[in-house]
C-alpha cells in the first residue's frame, strides 16, 4: 500500500481524541472505534467483511507499531491479547519505561484506526469512507476537519 | 415517469388500472421495455458472469431511488459489497449522496449459508419494511435458489420465491432479481414463471471482439420491442440501442413530394428533376469515379437552401473530408459552426449496426437534418464487429427505413469492383434498399479512360435513360452529354453502334428531350 495520506492520520488522532475518556488505554479505544465501524460495514460487506479488513488494518498498523504485534482478532471481530500493551501494567515507579511505553502505545492506537480508515478510503474511496465516519460517530466535531480536506457534507 | 392507465376498446375508451413507468436510468432500455419499467413489477435480470447485470441493477437504483422511495440492495455469496462499491463508483451515474437515506446495501451471505429460506424471507421482509424499500434488488438470487434447492422440494422454492414476490409487491416495492442463469434453465426454472419481467444479457465473442446484446424475454402488462438489442458498456454504465431505434409510430411523411437538387443541374435533369424528397440513393461506382464527390455536392445544394445536411464519413477523418471539399469550392466549415452541417466520423472496428445508426439518428434529430450522405457503405460495414457483418443487409434496411421515416433524403456510396464484362450494381447485394440507383462508371473510348454515369432505377418516378459523360473538375463533378454512337457502353468497352446496325445509321433515341 501506498503512504497514509496525513488527512487520515489527523482524522484518527481526532476522532481518538473525541473518543477517548481521561486516561484511558488508547489501544483499547482505538478497537471500539473501529468496532464502531463494524455495524454500517457488517450491515454491507458482512461480518466476515469486517474481519477481514480489521486484520488487515492490525496486520499494516504492526509494521508502524510493534507493540500490536501480540494482538489478535477473533472471528467476531473483537481485538484479543491487548492485555500486553502499556496501559494494562501497573504505573509507579517506572515512570521513565512507563512514559515511553504509552507512547508507544499512544502511536498504535492512532496507527490502529488509521490503517482501518486508509483501507476503507483504499477500496471505497474517501467519500465514502467519510460518509461511514459520519455514520459511525454523529456528533463528532470534525466540520472543520472536512471543510479543510474538502470533503462535502 | 409515465403512466399507461387507457385503453382503445371498440366502442370507445375503456378506463383500466395505471401501471407507473419507472425510468430504467439505461438510456434506450425504456424503449425496449416499452417506456419504461412497470411499477411494483418483480423481474428477473439474467445472463452470464460479467454481462453487465449488476451495473443495469445500479443504474436502475441510482436513477430512482431517493430518501421518499429508497432502495435496498440485497448482496449474496456474490461480487464482495466493498468490491462492488469500489467498482459501482466508477461509473458516471453512481452518485454517493445517495448512501445517505436513498440506498442501502445490506449482506445476506451469512444468513443464506446458515439458516434456512423462512429465516431469509423474514430477514429481507424485514428490512424492506423498516425501510419502507421502494427498490429492492436481490444479488445473486441464484445463489439463494441454489441454496434452497440443495435441502428443498422445487415446489418449496416455487413457494419461496411466490411469498417472496408477493410480500415485496404488496410492500409496493419494483424488485430486481439477479441471476446468472443459462438459457436451457429457462423450461423449469421456478423463478421465471413467477417472474413479471424477464431481461436476458449476453455477452458473445466472435473473432477479435466482443458483442453484447440484450433481450426483453417476458413482460408483463404492457408491449416491449422484441428481438436482441446492442448494447455497450461506458464509463456511463450500460447504454442500450433498440432495434427500432426509438422511432415508434406510423410515419405520415409523404416521399417525393418534392424533388431536391443535387446541385448538378444535368444531374437532377438525368434524376427527372432531382431526387425525390424522402429517398434512399445508392450512389454505386469504382474507385475514383467521384461518387464521395457527387455526395458533397448534395450536401452543399441543401445547405445553399438552408437545409441541414448531415455526412457520416467513414473511410477518412472529417478533417481530412473538410478539406477535400473546401478544394472543390464547398464552404462547410461556414455552417458547421452554424450548426446547418454536421460531419461525423464512425470508424471503430467493433460497432454494431444499431449503435452506429443511434449516432446518426441522434444527429440528425440534434441538427434537423434533411440531407444524409453515408460515406461509405463498405467503410460502414467493415467498421462493424464481425458478429454484424452478417446481419448488414437487415440491419441497412432497419436504418434506411427509420432515417427514411425522418423525412430525411439520404445518399449512399457504394464501391463496387470494375470489371469490363457487366454492370454490376453493388458488391453488397443492397441494391434492393435504394429508391434510386446512380451507377458510375469507366469507359474505354478512343484510347482514353472516360467516365459515364447513369440512373440505373428511380422508384415511382421516370428519369432519362441516357448514359452521360461527366469529368471531375477543380469545380466539382461536371455533366456533359449524353454518349451516342457507341454499343456495349455499360461493359465499359463500347464500340460503335453503326457497325451493327443493318447500314441504317443509329438507333432512334428515346426521351432524349426529357434532358434537354
Amino acid at each position: 500500500m501506498s503512504s497514509m495520506p496525513p488527512s487520515m492520520r489527523d482524522l484518527g488522532e481526532r476522532l481518538l481524541a473525541h473518543s477517548s475518556g481521561a486516561g484511558g488505554q488508547q489501544v483499547v479505544t482505538a478497537a471500539a472505534m473501529c468496532d464502531r465501524l463494524r455495524a454500517p460495514l457488517v450491515e454491507f460487506a458482512g461480518t466476515e467483511g469486517y474481519v477481514s479488513l480489521f486484520r488487515r488494518a492490525l496486520r499494516l498498523a504492526c509494521l508502524r507499531a510493534p507493540v500490536l504485534e501480540s494482538a489478535r482478532i477473533d472471528d467476531e471481530g473483537r481485538l484479543l491479547a491487548v492485555g500486553v500493551l502499556a496501559g494494562d501494567k501497573p504505573r509507579g515507579d517506572q515512570h521513565a519505561d512507563v512514559s515511553g511505553e504509552q507512547q508507544a502505545e499512544d502511536e498504535a492506537a492512532v496507527a490502529l484506526i488509521e490503517s482501518m480508515l486508509e483501507l476503507l478510503v483504499t477500496f471505497i474511496g474517501k467519500p465514502l469512507t467519510i460518509r461511514l465516519v459520519r455514520k459511525a460517530w454523529p456528533g463528532a466535531p470534525l466540520d472543520e476537519w472536512y471543510s479543510t480536506t474538502g470533503a462535502e457534507r | 415517469m409515465s403512466i399507461n392507465g387507457e385503453s382503445q376498446v371498440k366502442g370507445g375508451t375503456r378506463e383500466r388500472v395505471p401501471i407507473r413507468q419507472l425510468p430504467t436510468g439505461v438510456p434506450g432500455l425504456d424503449q425496449i421495455l416499452g417506456g419504461g419499467l412497470p411499477e411494483y413489477s418483480f423481474n428477473i435480470l439474467a445472463g452470464a458472469p460479467g454481462c453487465g447485470k449488476t451495473t443495469l441493477a445500479h443504474q436502475f437504483m441510482f436513477a430512482n431511488a431517493s430518501p421518499k422511495t429508497p432502495a435496498l440492495y440485497f448482496t449474496v455469496l456474490g461480487e464482495p459489497a466493498i468490491k462492488m462499491l469500489r467498482y459501482q463508483q466508477q461509473f458516471t451515474f453512481f452518485d454517493d449522496a445517495k448512501l445517505d437515506g436513498a440506498i442501502k446495501f445490506i449482506n445476506l451471505s451469512k444468513l443464506v449459508m446458515e439458516e434456512d429460506l423462512g429465516a431469509v424471507l423474514a430477514a429481507i421482509m424485514k428490512e424492506v419494511e423498516a425501510s419502507d424499500a421502494k427498490i429492492v434488488v436481490v444479488d445473486s438470487f441464484r445463489t439463494v435458489v441454489r441454496k434452497l434447492k440443495a435441502g428443498v422440494s422445487e415446489m418449496e422454492v416455487q413457494g419461496f420465491v411466490q411469498r417472496l414476490a408477493l410480500n415485496l409487491s404488496s410492500c409496493h416495492a419494483t424488485t430486481f432479481l439477479i441471476g446468472e442463469y443459462v438459457e436451457g434453465e429457462l423450461r423449469d426454472n421456478p423463478v421465471f414463471t413467477v417472474a413479471d419481467g424477464l431481461i436476458w444479457l449476453y455477452q458473445i465473442a466472435e473473432r477479435n471482439s466482443v458483442v453484447r446484446k440484450l433481450q426483453v424475454m417476458k413482460l408483463r402488462g404492457q408491449e416491449s420491442v422484441p428481438g436482441l438489442h446492442t448494447f455497450r458498456i461506458t464509463e456511463s454504465g450500460l447504454q442500450t440501442f433498440p432495434r427500432n431505434f426509438g422511432l415508434i409510430g406510423e410515419s405520415n411523411r409523404m416521399k417525393g413530394a418534392r424533388r431536391l437538387s443535387t446541385g448538378i443541374a444535368k444531374l437532377d435533369a438525368l434524376l427527372g428533376g432531382g431526387i425525390p424528397e424522402g429517398d434512399s440513393v445508392l450512389l454505386a461506382g469504382p474507385s475514383g469515379s467521384g461518387k464521395s464527390t457527387i455526395g458533397s455536392h448534395f450536401v452543399a445544394e441543401g445547405l445553399k437552401r438552408g437545409e441541414p445536411g448531415l455526412v457520416a464519413v467513414f473511410e477518412e477523418i472529417p478533417a481530412e473530408y473538410l478539406q477535400r471539399a473546401a478544394a472543390l469550392g464547398f464552404d462547410f466549415a461556414t455552417p458547421l459552426k452554424e450548426g446547418l452541417l454536421k460531419v461525423i466520423y464512425l470508424r471503430p472496428l467493433d460497432l454494431s449496426v444499431d449503435e452506429t445508426v443511434h449516432e446518426i439518428v441522434n444527429s440528425v434529430k440534434a441538427i434537423g437534418c434533411k440531407r444524409l450522405v453515408v460515406d461509405s457503405l463498405v467503410g460502414f460495414e467493415l467498421a462493424l464487429a464481425p458478429a454484424f457483418r452478417t446481419d448488414f443487409r437487415e440491419s441497412l434496411y432497419r436504418m434506411i427505413a427509420a432515417l427514411t421515416r425522418l423525412g430525411v433524403t439520404i445518399v449512399s456510396t457504394v464501391e463496387v469492383e470494375e470489371d469490363f464484362t457487366s454492370l454490376n450494381l453493388s458488391n453488397f447485394t443492397v441494391s434492393f434498399l435504394a429508391d434510386d440507383i446512380l451507377r458510375l462508371r469507366y469507359v474505354s473510348i478512343n484510347g482514353q479512360l472516360r467516365k459515364m454515369m447513369l440512373v440505373v432505377k428511380m422508384r415511382r418516378s421516370g428519369h432519362s435513360i441516357n448514359m452521360c459523360e461527366y469529368q471531375i473538375t477543380q469545380n466539382g463533378v461536371v455533366v456533359g452529354e449524353p454518349l451516342r454512337g457507341y454499343q456495349g457502353l455499360t461493359t465499359g468497352i463500347p464500340g460503335p453502334w453503326a457497325q451493327h446496325w443493318n447500314g441504317k445509321g443509329l438507333p432512334p433515341l428515346q426521351g432524349e428531350e426529357e434532358d434537354a
